[in-house]
């Protein structure tokens, strides 16, 4: 009866009620067939192994950030020291001709990667939100090592997952290589005329000091538009009416390269990869970043390529920065609404992942962070019929881990931070300078590795809260697994067969979209034996035990667009003619095959 | 008579595109585009080895040029038209030939580049024009593109020597290349979604060897087939409001191959390209295309417009038409800026004063979701022209009266067998009809409105932006140049579209000041960007304070996209 309730209770968070009366029904004809490990949701969370005196396999550090060299040299390190786990390949290379590093994590012993329910993760396709890589490489790793947890164990047994480190190495590479803000790099390096004076990437910011930072410029103005803040002479805030300034803000560090009289208006790239992806797609004309069509950038298109190639993918996680949110569609308002079914599971996913990271919100895109046409995780739902979610890692809440002042006081606290706990790593103080084009002035600020990616001593943190976040959802992609088989004697050499087949966890095998918008391919059912003639075919009403729409043609091979739904389960009925052994094998494109035999006689 | 049975052979065939705008057919799910490098386009070939001193003799005659040339081909609309783009090139020294991008199916794209014979430098402004994306519509697109071609390239003296006029007369040749006429590339599209590709497409039921239409009853149908209907009539649509039930379902011929009750739902039909451009573009529709620009051939074309800023002028021989009037708006052709308007009804003055009387006749038809002219001008903002073929029956595609043309009569014949509907008929054409062969029919004279559309493109090259510098006044002495200036577009065409300009679609004019060695801007700015300049306008005053290097010379430059550069030279007194 705990079985039975447990099931309901299931079906309850899943928030379907007619769902619910199913699944308790079925649940009262299968319990036994439950597996001996209960879903994910139902144990506590997987620890890492504390034991003293433990050493991993592969001694990764964790609180400090990879150049991509470093990162796939470690990813190599990890394949090698794992090779029944995981494997390598590069699906694509970047403008600039880096690899697109993919690891593919699987327990191989226990069946091939395509033949499982499968999960891709990316990070990085910003370049300077470099966390998101670590994020990824964390978990390759962690799996690796914790692969005897049972939990892990059985997670790499049923589902294998798709991970690419970097969807952006050239920003990556750049990132690190060449002097940058925290937030410049975040696009590729195919040359864009950000200035449309017909010449491309011509004015980039310069690192005038030789110090590898690119620091903000400004210079004494008594005519000024800011001043420096009364308690934070380091902090400069803009000065109100009746006030006097005290410097003019020059931008970031640079010179007029190309004698436009403007100072770092064409630098490297100037477009943005998530919005490159090819569902709800706005041109240039109407969104700053897009380009002439979707998917064309290179990387974009390896990817899409791969999952377009890989229908089993059941399951999707981008990771970029910053802002603590675990983001799902609608991109624009314009789009509407996610159909009701998948908008209750992501958002119950999504409740779940709040608690895991904490100080992170679940959010819509457009409602409650901005519009985005185009975007990763937009296509992948809206396009390929998958549950996605974009994680903003890192959130200001988590410096002083209390409520953040906002304004003024928000970013004195900031530099309080650096002084206190980062003992001044990240401010430079400012200092003059003599600059070719512009005489006196006075150079300082915040170096690239901050504000947008945690103090390295915290990084581990987010990476493991946020990998928990994607084994969660990885766990809860469909499971496609046997419920019962009857026969019943209809007489006159007719017979009833009577198949159940579950839905182990909380995402559908199609999802509503999937089934609106015939993404896909249905499921499938099938009855084969030898001696048998299949006269109907369909699905039982639940409540009414009859099959209200049974498929007149090639009743034996039922095609079944809806799936079954999450922790839900669906009775499907065959007439046959003959007598024998039959074999009913049902296929989810994203829940794996599950196969059911009966004596006919 | 085989060329006669193939036109209307195209001709119902339009009327299989017509239907699939029905809502009929299942929605999408395509293969993954198969991604083909393209070639960067080589210039445009001018072997003087290729020249035809004979030429001039085989021009038309200038006096009467509706007068078809005795030396020239008769058209032959439908048929294929392959190596008359090669031909052309061969037989002209200032014509190119380069292959653009290259089809889903491996096969090329070739544009037609016409110049003045007389140019020495790269054109400054180009006008492309291009036709046949629409792989079902009848040849009859493509063809009048030759003709466009081959009017110019015999007219070529006259082209201003900066301006070059780009011909990809067929953009899909995947189509034209396909046992059956059809819209699309040759990617395979799962068109009824059953995870089957192009497993049930048209038969000839009838042996015929043609596709034409077959019937069968059927309530819900679209037909209304009256029961004293004479043997050979034009059907009749249904109107079950107006007296007219549905009786009869009509479908391309065929048999139900697949056995799942629906006839022709997947056969060989591609990616319809003129669907598959970037704006408004529809998702999750079959012959769409998996996703905007999934179509290897439409991302090269969208790469060569995007690549070379000169292209300024697209004239697209299509389906939708601007060239007549102003068609309505709609969510896929939002409203044009005033301006914009403007500027159409400048395009469309042109094509009149070109224009013999009342040869170009039409009804305006705004482009489509997806489509290349929509794309052209509300993402990259460039000016567009849509034209189609007068020959089109009279008839602006998809229409019924294009699909069954009054003078033709149709015959059905019952026809049964495997796969087929109960009750099922095939249309053929009554042989009184087509044995007709002294009656001509209407298909259109390429070769006449195709002069009027190389005049029109002559005379938009003429009426092109044309930027200059005026009101220029140069004073000072002991050093400092005082200078200032206005530019001015003296042409009758704008320097961008309205539309362009507010999307920061092209690249603005840009006024770039370069001083001599040892001189020094006191004050003015060294680079200055004007966004657009409509015909006959100039910019605010432009001025410029520059010191030191007596003597020597300050050039002020200014550039379009389009029109080329133009300098002034000021000496430092």
């Amino acid at each position: 009866m705990k079985r039975v309730l447990t099931v309901l209770a299931l079906a309850l968070t899943a928030g379907a009620m007619v769902t619910a009366m199913a699944s308790a029904m079925i649940g009262v004809a299968t319990a036994q067939e439950r597996p001996p490990v209960p879903p994910w949701s139902e144990e506590p969370p997987p620890r890492v192994p504390a034991k003293p005196g433990w050493t991993p396999r592969v001694d990764l550090r964790w609180d400090k950030y990879y150049t991509l060299d470093e990162m796939h040299a470690a990813l190599r390190e990890v394949a090698a020291a794992f090779p029944e786990l995981v494997t390598l390949r590069s699906i694509g290379t970047s403008v600039e001709g880096r690899d697109l590093l993919l690891a593919v994590v699987n327990d191989a012993a226990s069946g091939a990667d395509t033949e499982k329910p499968a999960f891709w993760c990316d990070g990085n396709i910003h370049g300077n939100e470099v966390q998101a890589g670590e994020a990824c490489l964390y978990t390759i790793w962690w799996l690796c090592e914790n692969r005897e947890l049972p939990r892990v164990k059985r997670l790499l047994a049923e589902r294998s997952l798709y991970i690419l480190c970097s969807l952006n190495p050239d920003g990556r590479a750049h990132w690190f290589d060449a002097p940058n803000t925290m937030h410049s790099s975040r696009g590729g390096k195919r040359p864009v005329d950000n200035d449309r004076d017909g010449r491309f990437d011509e004015d980039p910011p310069n690192d005038l000091d030789g110090d590898g930072e690119l620091l903000q410029m400004r210079v004494a103005d008594p005519n000024g538009t800011h001043k420096s803040h009364p308690d934070e002479p380091r902090l400069l805030v803009r000065v109100k009416p009746g006030e006097r300034g005290q410097w003019r803000l020059l931008g970031s560090e640079g010179i007029d390269d190309d004698g436009d009289g403007r100072i770092n208006e064409d630098g490297p790239g100037g477009y943005d990869p998530n919005r490159d992806w090819p569902s709800d797609w706005r041109g240039p004309a109407e969104q700053r970043g897009a380009g002439p069509y979707p998917a064309s950038l290179p990387e974009t298109q390896a990817v899409i390529e791969f999952l377009v190639a890989h229908p089993n993918v059941a399951g999707v996680q981008s990771f970029h920065n910053t802002g603590g949110m675990i983001l799902r569609g609608p991109g624009s308002k314009t789009f509407g609404n996610y159909p009701a079914r998948d908008e209750q599971v992501m958002r119950a996913l999504a409740e779940r992942g709040e608690q895991q990271l904490p100080s992170y919100r679940s959010m819509v895109i457009w409602k409650d962070l901005y519009t985005v046409y185009g975007g990763e995780v937009n296509f992948t739902y809206e396009m390929l019929g998958i549950t996605s979610f974009t994680n903003e890692l890192w959130s200001r809440d988590l410096y002083f881990q209390r409520d953040p002042k906002s304004g003024d006081e928000g970013r004195i606290e900031r530099l309080r931070w650096d002084d206190e706990v980062e003992l001044g790593a990240r401010f430079v103080a400012w200092k003059s300078f003599d600059h070719p084009q512009l005489g006196p002035i006075e150079l300082g600020g915040w170096r690239k590795q901050t504000g947008r990616v945690p103090p390295p001593f915290l990084l581990q943190n987010t990476l493991h809260r946020n990998m928990a976040f994607v084994l969660y959802h990885a766990d809860q992609m469909p499971l496609v697994a046997p419920g019962t088989a009857t026969v019943n004697a209809l007489g006159d050499g007719l017979f009833e067969i009577d198949a159940v087949f579950r839905n182990e966890r909380m995402i559908p095998t199609r999802t509503q979209r999937a089934e609106q918008k015939r993404i896909g391919a249905p499921d499938r059912a099938r009855v084969a034996g030898s001696g048998i003639e299949v006269l109907s075919g369909g699905q039982v009403n639940g409540r009414t035990n009859r099959v209200d729409a049974p498929q007149m043609r090639r009743p034996a091979d039922l095609r079944l667009p809806r799936g079954i739904h999450g922790d839900g389960a669906v009775r499907l009925r065959w007439v046959v003619r003959g007598t024998g052994q039959v074999t009913i094998t049902y296929t989810a494109e994203k829940g794996g095959t599950a196969t059911l035999t009966a004596d006919v006689k | 008579m085989i060329v006669r049975r193939l036109a209307l052979s195209a001709l119902l065939l339009v009327a299989s595109s017509a239907l699939a705008q029905d809502g009929d057919t299942p929605p999408p799910a395509e293969t993954p585009p198969a991604e083909t490098p393209s070639a960067e386009t080589p210039p445009a070939e001018t072997d003087p080895a290729k020249a035809d001193p004979a030429k001039t003799d085989e021009a038309p005659d200038e006096a009467d040029p509706d007068k078809p040339d005795p030396d020239k081909p008769a058209p032959e609309p439908y048929e294929p038209y392959a190596g008359t783009a090669t031909a052309l090139a061969e037989a002209h020294v200032h014509v190119g030939l380069a292959t653009v991008a290259t089809s889903a199916g491996g096969r090329p794209f070739e544009l037609l580049t016409i110049t003045n014979p007389d140019a020495a430098e790269p054109p400054e402004w180009i006008a492309f024009v291009i036709a046949g994306l629409h792989g079902r519509r009848p040849a009859d697109e493509s063809e009048l593109a030759v003709a466009v071609a081959g009017w110019l390239a015999d007219q070529a003296e006259e082209l201003p020597p900066e301006v070059a006029v780009q011909v990809l007369a067929d953009a899909n040749p995947d189509a034209r290349a396909a046992r059956h006429p059809r819209a699309g590339n040759d990617t395979r599209v799962d068109d009824d979604q059953d995870g089957e590709w192009n497993e049930d497409g048209p038969d000839d039921v009838n042996g015929d060897e043609h596709l034409g239409w077959m019937r069968y009853p059927d309530p819900t149908g679209q037909l209304s087939v009256a029961a004293d209907e004479a043997e050979t009539s034009a059907p009749v649509w249904a109107e079950p409001t107006k007296g007219k039930p549905r009786t009869h379902r009509l479908v391309p011929e065929g048999r139900d191959i697949d056995d799942d009750g629906l006839w022709n739902e997947d056969g060989p039909g591609g990616v319809d390209l003129s669907r598959n451009f970037t704006w408004r573009f529809e998702e999750h529709v079959p012959a769409t295309g998996r996703w905007p620009a999934s179509e290897v051939a439409t991302k090269r074309l969208m790469d060569h417009l995007v690549a070379d800023e000169r292209i300024a002028l697209v004239l697209e021989i299509g389906g939708a038409d601007t060239s007549v009037k102003n068609p309505g708006s709609n969510e896929a052709w939002p409203k044009l800026p005033d301006d914009d308007n403007a500027l159409l009804d400048t395009l469309r003055s042109l094509l009149d004063e070109t224009k013999r009387a009342d040869a170009l006749k039409g009804r305006p038809h705004a482009p489509g979701p997806g489509s290349l002219g929509s794309t052209v001008v509300h993402q990259f903002g460039r000016m567009w022209i849509g034209r189609a073929p007068l020959g089109r029956s009279g008839a602006v595609w998809p229409d019924a009266d294009a699909i069954w043309p009054e003078h033709l009569a149709i015959r059905w014949t019952p026809v049964e067998g495997a796969g087929l509907p109960p009750g099922a008929e095939v249309a053929s054409i009554v042989p009184a009809v087509l044995e007709a062969e002294d009656e001509p029919l209407p298909v259109p004279s390429a070769a006449s409105e195709g002069h009027d559309l190389a005049a029109f493109l002559l005379a938009a090259a003429k009426a092109r932006a044309d930027v200059s510098f005026t009101g220029t006044a140069a004073t000072g002495s002991s050093g400092v140049l005082r200078l200032r200036t206005k530019i001015v577009n003296t042409g009758r065409l704008p320097t961008h579209t309205a539309r362009g300009a507010a999307v920061r679609g092209r690249r603005p004019l840009n006024v770039h000041v370069v001083l001599p060695r040892g001189a020094k801007l006191l004050a003015g700015k060294p680079h200055v960007q004007i966004e657009r300049l409509g015909p006959g306008a100039a910019s605010g005053e432009l001025a410029w304070v520059i010191s030191g290097a007596s003597g020597g010379s300050v050039r002020i430059e200014v550039s379009g996209p389009d029109t080329g550069t133009d300098v002034l030279v000021e000496q430092i007194p």
